[in-house]
């Protein structure tokens, strides 16, 4: 079996970020970049299919700029066996573009599952491995916190509000996935100086991001005002009651 | 004359409560830019469980409701819609940012080539087109795009418009095709898991209580539970407390969690670190309880209590209760 898993690159969750003068950009000075959380989800669940059978075999993709070869390289000392880096010379954030280019690449090879996490927490648009699967005629089942092979057939948990509906369906799919149930690996040091001798197989990809929509402006949210402490102890309760009940009308 | 077609959701074959939200802004789009306010229901739906959605000044109803699709079926689901959009050619098409939305407007666009952009907070008429502002890097940063060109498909961050109605008005109700392909190789949707008791989600609830570490030990969310149950609210969690198995992802607020804006949200032993705030900076009110005065979480509460959660908690049920 062959498995995909595309994987972006994205600033550190804890960063704290900066627009940059044009308005346009975040300023890149100080920015740690790491795997977007739901890809890296997405490949433990892969590695975890391949701990119980060693013949799956597991490609990473990613679509960025030079820094994401880092990244790659992790995921090979976690225990992917190839690395595709579609080389770019900025991050592209439009998804029909990343869309189209990752089709290219992933046409090459008959692949049975490709993962996705099911949105980048940089952007937060939610919308590549649903047109990935539009593309290439390819089911995708998406928001997933789990999923395992049966009789071999996918069968996939899907988050909706409030429950979870189980599909089934044949290969080849796509799943995007939600934060799993299982814990991530971390790689030992010893995994990360061999990786880095494994090769990452680049291509050079000249896309750029489509300028409809035209990004206008970028602008931090309003700041909210330091509230007030009503009391220190149980004595309090009853004045934040009056103030939700009577002041805010909340509750 | 061109139209908007916003895509809303039934359930129990009543509308959605997140649909009101869509409703409002197709509304006020469609006079603005003076398109036929068109709206299209899937799933089972039954008019007479709910007159609302006469208060919207819809000018066409289309329901796609048969027990065939009652339920989700991304493909099914796909094909209805696609059918009926080549039909209309709407300049734009609203979608909700639920679940369903969430997995069908990017299939929608994909196979009409319209732009797509997701979870919107507000859409401006320009001239040429739409100015919509959405939140990026879970709400660190806002940014605004600018469509020049039509058609596009929008989805609506949850909780982000206000809801207005407007006299009730006649709607011309339309039953269309829903074709079911007999596609074998399709997946299909073999169980839904519902939890033992039902619940409110958190993206979906306009109050929110929610507990993190603070709660010492996951027993405690019992707590949690009951003031939830009496202010009919979600429960939440933090990111520590989901990590540690103590309550379900489907509970976390934050950036890899659920991002959310209620009209309160109310943090028991929650520090306030920036995955997490992120998450629900958005809410209208925010009340905040923990133990630790220097916790970041005072500098964007409204209100604030420092104390113990296991005296604050009891007593604020023993006082709601009593009213």
């Amino acid at each position: 079996m062959n498995i995909a898993v595309c994987i972006k690159q994205v600033p550190d969750t804890a960063s704290q970020l900066k627009i940059a003068e044009d308005n346009k950009t975040i300023e890149d000075n100080g920015i740690k970049y790491e795997i977007n959380p739901f890809d890296e989800y997405a490949l433990e669940e892969a590695l975890r299919l391949k701990d119980k059978d060693n013949t799956i075999n597991i490609t990473v993709i990613s679509l960025g700029p030079e820094r994401v070869k880092q990244s790659l390289t992790k995921t090979l000392a976690m225990g992917a066996d190839e690395a595709i880096h579609l080389q770019t010379d900025n991050s592209i954030n439009d998804c029909m573009v990343i869309a189209n280019t990752i089709t290219n690449e992933i046409k090459k090879k008959q692949y049975d599952l490709i993962l996705f996490g099911k949105k980048s927490v940089d952007q937060d648009n939610n919308q590549v491995g649903m047109i990935i699967g539009e593309i290439n005629g390819i089911p995708c089942i998406s928001n997933c916190s789990e999923f395992a092979i049966e009789d071999n057939k996918i069968v996939a948990n899907r988050e909706v509000e409030g429950s979870v509906e189980v599909f089934e369906g044949e290969f080849p799919v796509i799943i995007t996935h939600e934060k799993g149930k299982n814990e991530l690996r971390y790689p030992s040091l010893k995994d990360l100086m061999a990786a880095k001798k494994k090769s990452i197989n680049t291509i050079d990809v000249d896309v750029n991001d489509n300028k409809n929509p035209e990004l206008i402006r970028l602008e931090y949210p309003k700041k909210r005002e330091e509230g007030i402490i009503i009391g220190e102890d149980k004595s309090a309760v009853s004045e934040l009651i009056r103030i939700l009940r009577e002041e805010r009308k909340l509750i | 004359m061109s139209c908007i077609l916003t895509v809303i959701e039934s359930k129990n074959k009543e509308i959605k409560n997140s649909a009101l939200e869509l409703l409002s802004e197709a509304r006020k789009i469609s006079s603005k830019r003076n398109l036929d306010n068109k709206v299209i229901i899937i799933g089972e739906y039954e008019k007479n469980n709910s007159t609302q959605i006469n208060e919207f000044g819809i000018n066409a109803l289309l329901t796609g409701s048969t027990d065939k699709i009652s339920k989700y079926s991304p493909e099914l689901y796909r094909d209805s819609l696609l059918h009926t959009i080549n039909e209309l050619k709407p300049e734009i098409i609203l979608f909700s940012g639920s679940a369903i939305g969430k997995d069908l407007a990017p299939r929608i666009a994909a196979n009409i080539g319209y732009n797509l952009v997701t979870e919107c907070i507000d859409i401006s008429i320009i001239e040429e087109g739409y100015e919509i502002k959405r939140p990026i890097f879970a709400g660190k940063i806002i940014q605004t795009l600018r469509f020049n060109k039509t058609p596009i498909v929008v989805s609506l961050k949850s909780n982000s418009f206000t809801i207005e109605k407007i006299e009730e008005n006649e709607i011309s109700i339309k039953q269309i095709d829903v074709n079911v392909s007999e596609d074998k190789k399709l997946p299909i949707l073999r169980e839904i898991i519902q939890p033992q008791k039902e619940v409110l989600d958190v993206s979906e609830a306009s109050t929110i209580v929610s507990g993190g570490r603070g709660m010492k030990e996951p027993e405690n969310f019992k707590l949690i539970e009951e003031l939830a149950e009496i202010l009919n609210a979600a429960v939440g969690a933090s990111r520590a407390v989901v990590d540690a198995g103590w309550r379900p992802h489907s509970e976390q607020v934050g950036q890899t969690g659920k991002i959310v804006s209620p009209n309160l949200y109310i943090a028991f032993g929650i520090s306030g670190a920036i995955q997490h705030q992120v998450g629900m900076i958005n809410s209208k009110c925010i009340v905040a309880v923990n133990k630790d005065k220097n916790a970041p979480i005072f500098k964007f509460a409204d209100y604030g209590i420092v104390g113990d959660l296991f005296e604050i908690i009891p007593e604020l049920i023993a006082e709601l209760k009593n009213k």
